[in-house]
């Protein structure tokens, strides 16, 4: 007979906070779902018609993913279809109303970050670099490999590097390659670019904390540099001794 | 059941039918029920503005000091407080927006001597509590002399007179008994430095109060200061919280003065570049604009796209009228404490010495132009060729891919997309402003135009497709001379009220010859005093005589109202 009774007072007080918080979700209105929206920036870019179909893809991904798109002003455009051109280094856009592909304005986005089906997150950031010849530095999206006092980024640039005749034989198709080139960025905002895993030129690169940053590397092991896993390990590592 | 309904015999005859056990619960059902409705019906207060005056009676001519605290029990809800002072006959006669910062907005106004006799009221909300409605809004109410009024006295009688009422009972200022005020003494001398001490009791974690060291008023003005209990809002998201920003709130109506639906509504304001915002109307014909700060102090024009002559209406935030009634309560001689105080305004006038302090907050919120290009166009400045008559030259001889030509007494403007190798309409702004058709800027000559921009090919802003940009700036505000053929609507937005506070004379740097007379001692708006702690101020009397008052209003964290009120004497020097 206790029992009876005891298992509908088990019953309501497993029920008690469902109710409780039941009762509170009724009063809650939905303000700042609307004044989220309300605040959204507009993205704003070129229409672009893509007519160069060359050999190579001069995108990060071929698919249109689902991204957020981080903004000078602070604001980020959350769901919106993205890709990202290697080649033009610029964000292209998908407009869910007419389909248009939107090459964006370079200058209002800091970053962006897209997701593949896989639940896999690129996130890419604004960085200066400097390019040859040049007395200005140049903003490119770099992706982000590590975050920290000093980060990696990789700038994946697309490069034509020659043409094909086309199967039909009327006109040539362009090759593009990926050349990916690394930076790291200090503490300053001052980024190191490198194109070779080679330990030896990445040690160079600080050369008075040469023997500590060797001295941590084999404590780790960490012999060979031969993929973008290696160089998030050596960046860890210049982290702890920089 | 056919012909079954509910009643207490039928529901006492169930339960007696049924067995102990489900007996039980059912008793169980209902009380979880009841506990259910009594959580769903309390509304969880979002927020409550409460407002505090430096004193109750002024005279016109002198500076209003006031603070409006918002609580929020921890919820970031609103950024901007709104401010509007009416008088008895429901006419504002000072509207203000205040930037709410750490849970405050303090500033003065100034009662100009034009205004009549009679008694004020301020009314103090932020855009969310629109949405319930004037009983959650936080009123004060003052009253405000005028030196000049003939009627000062019939005045006073009057309010002698309606003080009887037993309608007008207002209770005294209850003493907060947690709250410890104490002064170094209970009688002073003119100019004689106070030590008032403050301190909240251990078991209050701090409290935020506002406190005012005046002369004591022979009147008793009730005020709801905040109200409690939020009434059921179904409507609640009708104003939005405004936070980082404003909201600029309009409706659309078609010529039936039917509301439009889904109709594109764009924003651009006074600039040297080209700025754009656009929604699209509700179901009601209802719109909204987010405004950052960068629209502060900015000229801003809403239009409808196209060729459209629905009016538009733009809702104003300032609530207008009264809210319940003025009551007052007369307990000694009003009439010769208000002259007295006349005296002392003159008296002051006339050595010029102000006790004012206004000063600039350090701007903390995210601004941002809301731009419809960012990259560089082709730019024609009309200043370094020769002089030409008027748009439709310039274009002729200095725009490559814009062309006007005439068709049935107007004109039509054209741009050619680089990309598309096709003709079409672009859009043009002028100072910043979005303009409706090509005829607006005809008129402006070389000297009047600063720099033209062109962006020859199609570009998005969202979904908005823009099939090119005219971007014109000119040397002398043009926008301002143009002429709408469409409905539009202009309005300034302003920028929120600088905070000022009241400067404590520091007596013993004041010779003696100088007279001061000020019946405010002290008003701090926005004290934080910690559990525990005391805070302590250091004033002075001044050469007013009389019995002069304490009131400190607050909240504390647990949300309790702190209202505290304690009188002193300042005799004269022998």
């Amino acid at each position: 007979m206790i029992m009876r009774y005891l298992k509908y007072v088990l019953f309501l007080i497993v029920c008690w906070p469902v109710v409780f918080i039941q009762g509170q979700s009724t009063i809650a209105c939905t303000c700042d779902t609307i004044l989220d929206s309300l605040m959204e920036s507009q993205l704003a870019g070129d229409l672009y018609l893509q007519l160069d179909r060359g050999v190579g893809s001069q995108y990060f991904t071929d698919e249109w993913l689902k991204g957020e798109v981080y903004l000078s002003n602070k604001t980020v455009v959350r769901n919106k279809y993205l890709k990202y051109n290697q080649y033009l280094d610029k964000l292209m856009w998908l407009t869910p109303a007419n389909h248009q592909q939107i090459m964006l304005d370079k200058e209002p986005i800091e970053g962006f970050c897209i997701s593949n089906n896989f639940g896999n997150k690129y996130y890419f950031q604004k960085i200066p670099i400097k390019v040859d010849m040049s007395p200005d530095s140049l903003l490119v999206f770099g992706e982000v490999l590590y975050q920290n006092k000093i980060s990696l980024y990789a700038y994946r640039k697309v490069i034509l590097t020659g043409y094909e005749v086309a199967s039909t034989g009327s006109y040539y198709k362009n090759i593009y390659t990926v050349n990916t080139i690394y930076f790291f960025m200090l503490e300053n905002g001052r980024t190191i670019g490198f194109k070779k895993y080679r330990k030896h030129n990445i040690i160079q690169l600080f050369p008075d904390k040469k023997d500590q940053i060797v001295a941590k590397l084999k404590e780790l092991k960490q012999r060979h540099f031969r993929n973008e896993a290696d160089l998030k390990n050596i960046t860890k590592v210049l982290n702890e001794v920089l | 059941m056919k012909g079954f309904y509910l009643n207490k015999y039928l529901i006492s005859g169930f339960v007696k039918a049924l067995p102990m056990y489900k007996k039980l619960y059912v008793f169980c059902l209902i009380s979880f029920w009841g506990a259910f409705q009594l959580v769903a019906g309390t509304n969880t207060p979002v927020e409550q503005v409460s407002i505090a005056t430096d004193r109750d009676v002024y005279v016109a001519g002198d500076w209003v000091y006031f603070s409006i605290k918002i609580q929020d029990a921890g919820y970031h809800v609103s950024d901007f407080a709104y401010l509007t002072v009416s008088n008895s006959k429901q006419r504002q006669v000072f509207t203000g927006c205040l930037k709410i910062t750490n849970n405050i907005a303090s500033g003065s106004f100034y009662l100009a001597d034009t205004l009549t006799t009679g008694i004020y009221q301020l009314v103090s909300y932020t855009n969310h509590l629109r949405n319930y409605g004037t009983d959650v809004y936080a009123v004060k109410n003052i009253l405000v002399a005028n030196r000049f009024d003939a009627e000062l006295k019939k005045f006073s009688e009057e309010l002698v007179s309606k003080s009887t009422d037993t309608l007008f009972q207002t209770e005294p200022a209850k003493n907060n008994p947690d709250l410890c005020v104490q002064l170094n003494k209970e009688v002073f001398s003119q100019r004689e430095p106070i030590s008032l001490d403050i301190r909240l009791p251990d078991a209050i974690a701090n409290a935020l109060v506002s406190v005012s060291v005046r002369k004591a008023a022979p009147v008793n003005l009730q005020g709801r200061s905040t109200y409690r209990k939020y009434p059921n809002s179904e409507i609640c998201c009708k104003y939005l919280p405004e936070r980082s920003g404003v909201i600029l709130q309009g409706y659309v109506h078609d010529v039936n003065n039917n509301s439009a639906a889904n109709k594109t509504v764009f924003l651009s304001c006074e600039d040297s570049l080209a700025n754009l915002q656009f929604v699209h109307t509700k179901e009601n014909g209802e719109f909204r604009f987010f405004l950052n700060p960068y629209y502060f102090g900015k000229k801003v024009v809403v239009k409808l796209g196209g060729e459209d002559k629905s009016p538009i209406q733009i809702e104003s935030k300032y609530f207008e009228g009264i809210v319940g009634t003025l009551p007052v309560q007369i307990h000694g001689d009003l009439e010769s404490y208000l002259e007295t105080d006349q005296k002392y305004l003159g008296i002051q006038w006339s050595f010029n010495e102000k006790y004012r302090q206004e000063y600039l907050e350090k701007n903390t919120a995210k601004s941002w132009r809301p731009e419809v290009y960012s990259r560089e166009g082709i730019v024609v400045r009309p200043a370094d060729y020769v002089y030409l008559n008027d748009f439709k030259e310039i274009a002729h001889e200095l725009l490559m891919y814009y062309k006007i030509r005439e068709k049935k007494d107007d004109f039509v403007g054209s741009i050619i997309d680089i990309n598309q190798k096709e003709f079409s309409i672009p859009y043009i702004f002028l100072d910043g402003i979005l303009l409706e058709h090509v005829r607006q800027i005809i008129p402006l000559d070389s000297k009047k135009i600063r720099s033209i921009l062109t962006i020859p090919n199609a570009r998005f802003l969202g979904d908005l497709n823009l099939p090119g940009i005219l971007d014109i700036a000119t040397n002398n505000a043009e926008i301002e001379k143009v002429q709408w053929r469409y409905s539009v609507a202009m309005l300034d937005v302003e920028h929120p009220m600088p905070n000022s506070t009241y400067k404590v004379p520091e007596m013993d740097k004041i010779p003696r010859q100088i007279p001061v007379y000020l019946p405010l001692l002290y008003w701090n708006p926005a004290l934080l005093i910690n559990s525990g702690k005391t805070s302590t101020a250091t004033i002075f009397t001044s050469d007013c005589t009389g019995t002069f008052e304490v009131i400190i209003n607050g909240f504390s964290s647990d949300g309790k109202e702190i209202e505290f009120r304690k009188l002193f004497e300042v005799t004269s020097l022998k």
